[in-house]
């Protein structure tokens, strides 16, 4: 289908200001603390009615976790910004530390995800 | 983690109606969940080749593959897609192969098969990242959507279930299990027996009585019996928070029957009565009228009634134990309560009536000391047993409850100290509770406790 050297792009995506991340930010939140939301309904109601917890209402529970964790680094990610930017005009020793820093965050999100 | 949920839930799903070949399906789903962590983590971690540093190299271009993160995305998602399609396709010829009508097994289908959703939604994201050219945002927005869809959907057949209510409540309830029953019987006796604060209780709930002397003569009184229960409930239950000055009322009533009883202040009580009545409660709640009927009589059975109920109590002793710190802070009671199950153990494998004599006595309350030390003045050779006793505690009694006495602060109304020393010199019970308030400092207290220790009787007369 796809031939590899067709995927990866040379040209990395142009840089975005922190304004235009917002937007995204605002929508992962709210996709995170909806999940939270719906499993805290789930357990609850399980609990309520039961009075005991099944095993994937314990899978469950946990998954909390590493949702919450992604959602950290997301965070982080999409106020520093990746190293996957067109780095030109990137001077400022401050803002590539940043960038490190995020995609670093990138990749803990990733496991984190990979987790969920 | 969300995936592993629904393959759990249809492992319990199919559990009801057992065939291998499912088990061996989720297993096979399972191994799958767990090989496509382990690929997603590898093609994480490893697509940036020559160098894991360049992942957050930003300044000089590490280049796509470092940047872009696709065999990531495309491993994910495609196993995604994977697992989807087997969580979908697993249980539908389950449902299909049931005797349900026809329009429930599409319900059913249609219900186990948002993951559909999912599946688009992964599908959806793949190209429209790689277009975007790996932007953060984008995948990231991707992502949550995924999140949320999954959210969704693994949680859409146990919230469908809460909403109509059914699912597995409704057997449960239908077909309450033993264990079930069980742990109902075992909380309500708990709750009754819990606030049983007398030791004698203890005692009783590991199958022994109190000595007959004492349940013979104190049943013997003329005594209102619905009043004093009620009584002796809600005292009960205010013991352990407020300690011993609220019997008053029992006191009152055994001025009736005690000529000393004035002596008694309501500090210094802690009820003589509760014993028997407590007993009687006991039988109120379970086998323990098996046991009263046995106190008249000991018999062989009378054992097998004590084995019978021994691991329940033992439970209501430590959580009578809990309770009784409140009331005397000393901790030896914990100590003394294991000894005395020990001790019923042994005796539960011989059950002769002097070592039922022998062991409330020895071993147990204050309670029943304290009856003692009321009743020795009124008819002290009545009880010769008791006599030893008595002796055996106040020897043992400066080492265990001087160190308490002096950890806490004296002057409260509800400190130990009145009690204890009360127990000591029993005819000067209002002297020592009165220097208690009266006197805050510590060491007045330990001089209280040391002349009571020394010699019970030499402690003042009632004189203040």
């Amino acid at each position: 289908m796809i031939l590899p050297r067709n995927i990866y792009n040379g040209t990395p995506p142009e840089r975005r200001s922190r304004s235009a991340n917002n937007p995204t930010l605002l929508y992962s939140w709210w996709c995170t603390i909806f999940s939270i939301v719906i499993i805290g309904f789930r357990l609850s109601g399980r609990y309520i009615r039961n009075e005991r917890l099944f095993r994937e209402d314990k899978i469950m529970a946990w998954s909390i976790i590493p949702l919450v964790a992604r959602m950290g680094c997301i965070h982080v990610v999409l106020i520093y910004g990746t190293n996957n930017v067109d780095v030109n005009d990137l001077t400022d020793p401050v803002k590539i530390h940043r960038r490190e820093i995020g995609s670093k965050c990138v990749l803990a999100a990733r496991v984190f995800y990979a987790m969920l | 983690m969300a995936k592993f949920t629904v393959s759990e839930f249809l492992k319990r799903l199919t559990e009801r109606f057992w065939k291998k070949g499912y088990e061996w399906g989720l297993r096979g789903i399972r191994i799958f969940l767990a090989l496509t962590f382990v690929m997603v983590l590898i093609a994480t971690l490893a697509e940036c080749r020559p160098d894991i540093r360049h992942y957050w190299q930003v300044v000089p271009d590490p280049g796509p593959q470092c940047r872009q993160g696709y065999a990531q995305l495309l491993t994910m998602g495609i196993t995604d897609i994977i697992t989807d399609v087997l969580l979908v396709a697993f249980p539908i010829p389950i449902i299909f192969r049931s005797a349900m009508p026809f329009k429930r097994k599409l319900s059913l289908t249609a219900l186990f098969s948002m993951s559909i959703i999912l599946i688009i939604v992964t599908g959806a994201r793949m190209p429209l990242v790689i277009d975007r050219k790996g932007i953060q945002q984008f995948r990231t927005v991707f992502a949550s959507s995924e999140i949320i869809a999954a959210a969704i959907v693994s949680n859409a057949i146990i919230l469908g279930s809460f909403l109509r209510d059914r699912g597995i409540k409704k057997t449960k309830f239908k077909a309450p299990s033993t264990t079930d029953s069980m742990e109902r019987r075992g909380s309500a006796r708990r709750y009754t027996n819990q606030p049983c604060t007398s030791d004698e209780d203890l005692a009783r709930s590991l199958g022994y009585r109190t000595k007959p002397e004492l349940t013979e003569k104190t049943s013997t009184l003329p005594r209102p019996a619905p009043v004093a229960n009620l009584n002796l409930l809600s005292s009960n239950r205010q013991d352990g928070l407020f300690g011993n000055n609220n019997w008053q009322f029992p006191q009152q009533e055994l001025g009736m029957f005690h000529s000393n009883s004035d002596k008694l202040s309501a500090a210094d009580i802690r009820d003589p009565m509760p014993s028997p009545r407590a007993g009687r409660r006991v039988s109120w709640v379970d086998a323990g009228g098996l046991l009263d009927n046995a106190a008249v009589a000991p018999s062989p059975t009378d054992s097998v009634i004590a084995h019978d109920f021994a691991p329940q109590p033992r439970r209501n002793s430590r959580a009578s134990n809990t309770l009784l710190p409140n009331g005397r802070a000393y901790p030896p009671p914990a100590r003394r309560s294991s000894r005395l199950s020990q001790q019923s153990e042994d005796y539960e494998m011989s059950v002769r009536p002097s070592h039922q004599l022998q062991d409330p006595g020895g071993l147990l309350s204050e309670e029943r000391e304290k009856e003692e030390d009321e009743h020795s003045p009124t008819s002290p050779p009545s009880r010769p047993s008791s006599g030893t006793t008595r002796h055996q505690r106040r020897q043992s009694a400066p080492t265990h409850r001087v160190p308490p006495q002096n950890s806490r602060d004296v002057p409260s109304l509800q400190d130990p100290g009145g009690l204890l020393s009360a127990h000591a010199a029993a005819p000067v019970h209002r002297t020592s509770t009165q220097t208690s308030h009266d006197v805050p400092s510590l060491k007045d207290a330990g001089g209280l406790l040391s002349s009571m220790s020394q010699s019970p009787a030499t402690t003042s007369p009632r004189s203040a």
